[in-house]
């Protein structure tokens, strides 16, 4: 039934993270990890596999002395969300 | 967040309950409209009570770069911490900020215009208004908000009345317009927040 689905994306936690960045310009690490309720290994772990698909940037530097992570989705991003919406919606549809 | 299961009924739930809570996150920015609405019409005020004091024009005007020159200056620190303390930037915050740069730009053309003689104050005014209507008529359509898209609307009224004004009224009209436009929706926004 899933094999439509991107397996990248179609995971809870890495949806998630793809969600929230489709809808803003960048947000931070932190800031990814409340609304997602996910621990900070866990959410390292995903969003390097995004990284690595080339689903998302993640830029590092520093605030304040303090390291600072911002992630943002990139164009080949967007297009994998969209065609991920598109087939859960056809799914939907079919049922 | 658990794995198992994960259905495409899971998923859809799942992006709307982050879209939307991302959505949430986005602030208004209330402040700029607070301090910029009260910074006018404290000038306009200012500026009317001193001409009806009897005090030379030139010196009466002079309520206009102390104030909005102190407003400027607030800005840009606020501007600052707001960006620095910002965990997540928004595509309409962007939007926002180019719209108000843009605003500043016009307006700042205008101001050059007076001070070169080119255009009066009479005729500047209204067009001052006009352009104080487009930017919050904008920013209410931008984050959907009424209040700001009716304020600004009430501006172009405003501003056809001021062309047909004295100086003094066009002062007077001018505090009006930026108490539809800028002060109420900026409480308005805070009841929303």
């Amino acid at each position: 039934m899933y094999k439509n689905l991107d397996p990248l994306i179609h995971q809870p936690l890495r949806l998630a993270i793809m969600s929230i960045l489709v809808s803003v310009a960048s947000a931070e690490f932190n800031y990814l990890k409340e609304k997602t309720a996910s621990t900070q290994g866990n959410l390292s772990i995903q969003l390097k596999k995004l990284k690595e698909a080339g689903y998302i940037e993640i830029e590092k530097s520093f605030r304040d002395n303090y390291p600072l992570t911002t992630c943002r989705i990139t164009p080949e991003g967007v297009t994998a969300f969209e065609a991920y919406a598109d087939a859960i919606s056809a799914l939907l549809d079919k049922k | 967040m658990a794995k198992d299961n994960f259905t495409e009924q899971d998923s859809l739930q799942l992006i709307y309950r982050m879209i939307e809570d991302a959505r949430g996150d986005l602030k208004s920015n209330r402040f700029f409209y607070l301090l910029w609405g009260w910074a006018v019409l404290a000038a306009c005020l200012l500026h009317y009570g001193l001409l009806q004091a009897g005090v030379h024009w030139a010196k009466a005007s002079l309520a206009w770069p102390i104030l909005m020159g102190g407003a400027g200056i607030m800005s840009v620190f606020a501007a600052r911490r707001l960006s620095r303390e910002a965990r997540v930037r928004s595509h309409i915050s962007r939007a926002i900020v180019y719209l108000w740069l843009g605003v500043t730009g016009a307006l700042l053309t205008l101001v050059i215009a007076i001070l070169l003689g080119s255009l009066s104050f009479p005729q500047a005014y209204p067009i001052f208004i006009m352009i104080y209507g487009l930017a919050t008529f904008a920013s209410g359509g931008i984050i959907r908000f009424r209040p700001l898209l009716i304020g600004g609307a009430l501006c172009w009224p405003i501003a056809l009345i001021a062309t047909q004004a004295d100086f003094m009224n066009q002062l007077l009209l001018m505090a009006l317009a930026i108490i539809c436009s800028y002060l109420v929706p900026g409480y308005l926004l805070g009841r929303r927040e």
